[in-house]
């Protein structure tokens, strides 16, 4: 975990109301995993001043180079879209447990909506780079879902792509089916991100064909480290209800152990 | 250079800043980006006698300049607390503070027996003040003669330790629930918990919080920490831990010539992890600079 002010290279609108900002923090660079976050300083000022935290899109080890993509939903976020190139960002990271990418062999299936591609592509490059046959699932707007499939695309990733409104019952549908039928040629691991709904769907779509599924899931955080149990999510362990932290046993999470509250 | 040194009961503190109850864990997620040595005192997360799973969420909601929280008291428990968190804590050369609460008188006086004599722990800070649970927490601080009851009996069971009493500002007139507790024993208060408040999701048209209600906190109840400090002050002897929206060495600086000996700092960790020791630093700079040469003339030197 490193506390650092880092150098914004760039922060630009990708699609919709999507931006990909990509900043200098060597010691994230090279220490991060897929799944991670980094808890992000948006506003100096006092209101809001809580951090924001943002999964780790990509990285690149070499130059040190830490890659976030992330939607514009409120004040924090709108403050952050607009912060130039060298501007200075305090940034806390790398943090959180992240995806079990190790448990995969030979397949892998992602699933990802909206904002949601944000923590599966730093997953997709390094399943790739261990030779893993990986193929993807992207909902949501149009604009988000052809970005995400360029990306995918061009890490060698097979993507079918759902574009809607995420709220309404027939795009979740088709989320679920593809979702369904994809599980049904057999793959070793899937990895979720996206709407409690989606998750929640495809959760239980997983369990009834018995693969081990693998979700990022969102809470509200302040501290970001495990401090102040305010991030807790309602998990069965072992049969058993408890409370876990979302940034510290978190934000990855089985599928099977989340109780969904939807 | 100064001298930062103050004096909470019986505990001698290097300086005066110190992290709050619940904002800080057990010291040992901070470890790794600050200096805990370099601390007034650790002030632990809530100690309760059993396990507790605190409340459902979600927990946390932010608001203008501030945040309201309802974690509910979750804790490992006394046991777990001495076998798992004390050896990590006992290991920094700073005052180490358990924040105790209960359901039950019977509950508090146990946990107190419990921690009295433990190896490396200095003092108890009695929390009659979670707005957060059902039972118990704030129950007891909004009555002078309940609170007089729990203090008079922990200050019994924990002899060894330093007792602190941490009020909370939902009370008509804490004035007189302060000098209950320093009539019952008690070493030093700590000002203030948090006050209660409230947000509203206006689209489910829901609590933003699943208890409805939870602690404010942040630099909006600045100014309502300030006055419980300023108005207890006025009329106990023991020592002030001030507490609420401290920020900045400031802000600090406000709450000690108000009439705090100490402060204690919450939310700012979350947001930057080493202000503690920006505040003290800041603290000793502004001495420097006014060319006062011990913190303890400054404190409570308010010009009415």
């Amino acid at each position: 975990m490193f506390l650092f002010e880092s150098e914004i290279l760039s922060n630009v609108r990708v699609a919709d109301d999507l931006y990909l900002l990509t900043f200098r923090a060597p010691e994230i660079a090279l220490r991060a995993q897929p799944g991670q976050f980094v808890h992000v300083r948006c506003n100096k000022g006092e209101h809001p001043f809580l951090r924001r935290p943002f999964s780790i899109y990509l990285v690149e080890r070499e130059t040190g180079m830490v890659k976030v993509l992330y939607k514009t939903v409120g004040i924090g976020t709108a403050l952050l879209a607009e912060k130039r190139k060298g501007e200075q960002l305090d940034v806390l990271g790398p943090l959180g447990k992240g995806f079990n990418s190790k448990a995969v062999q030979k397949s892998a299936l992602l699933i990802g909506e909206g904002a949601g591609l944000a923590s599966l592509m730093f997953l997709a490059e390094d399943l790739r780079k261990r030779g893993v046959e990986v193929s993807a699932i992207l909902g949501g707007q149009r604009e988000t879902v052809h970005i995400g499939k360029r990306y995918f695309k061009a890490l060698g990733v097979k993507v079918e792509t759902v574009e809607g409104d995420t709220k309404k019952e027939e795009y979740q549908r088709e989320m679920a089916e593809l979702f369904r039928e994809a599980l049904g040629k057999g793959v070793d691991r899937a990895f979720g991100c996206g709407s409690n709904h989606l998750l929640a769907l495809t959760a239980h779509v997983a369990r009834m064909l018995k693969i081990p599924y693998e979700v990022s899931i969102y809470q509200n955080m302040a501290c970001g480290v495990g401090a102040c149990l305010c991030c807790v999510r309602k998990i069965r362990e072992e049969g058993k209800l408890t409370y876990k932290l979302v940034c510290k046993d978190g934000p990855v999470f089985n599928a099977e152990e989340v109780v969904w509250e939807v | 250079m100064p001298v930062l040194s103050v004096k909470i009961g019986r505990m001698t503190l290097k300086n005066p800043v110190m992290p709050a109850s619940g904002t800080f864990g057990y010291g040992e997620e901070y470890s790794k980006l600050i200096d805990l040595n370099k601390l007034g005192a650790i002030v632990t997360k809530c100690v309760r006698l059993k396990p507790t799973l605190g409340n459902p969420p979600p927990r946390l909601a932010e608001t203008p300049c501030g945040l309201i929280a309802s974690v509910g008291l979750q804790s490992i428990g006394v046991e777990a607390f001495i076998k798992e968190k004390m050896p990590f804590l006992r290991r920094f050369n700073t005052r180490i503070i358990a924040n105790i609460g209960g359901e039950t008188v019977e509950e508090y006086v146990e946990i107190a027996e419990r921690l009295n004599g433990v190896k490396g722990l200095d003092g108890l800070e009695v929390n009659v003040s979670c707005p957060n649970i059902k039972r118990g927490g704030i129950a007891f601080g909004v009555d002078p003669e309940t609170v007089y009851k729990v203090v008079s009996q922990v200050r019994k069971a924990a002899k060894n330790l330093t007792l602190i009493v941490k009020l909370t500002p939902n009370v008509t007139n804490i004035v007189e629930i302060a000098e209950a507790c320093e009539q019952a024993g008690a070493e030093a208060l700590t000002l203030i918990n948090s006050p209660l408040g409230m947000a509203v999701d206006i689209e489910k048209r829901k609590p933003k919080l699943s208890t409805v209600l939870g602690g404010l906190c942040g630099p909006a109840i600045k100014p309502i920490g300030l006055r419980c400090v300023w108005q207890v002050a006025q009329r106990v002897r023991i020592p002030i831990i001030g507490v609420g929206g401290i920020f900045t060495a400031t802000d600090a600086l406000e709450y000690i010539i108000a009439g705090a000996t100490a402060v204690q700092v919450g939310t700012a960790n979350f947001v930057k992890p080493r202000v503690m020791l920006e505040i003290i630093e800041g603290i000793e700079k502004y001495l420097e600079e006014h060319e006062i040469n011990n913190i303890n003339k400054l404190i409570g030197s308010l010009q009415v």
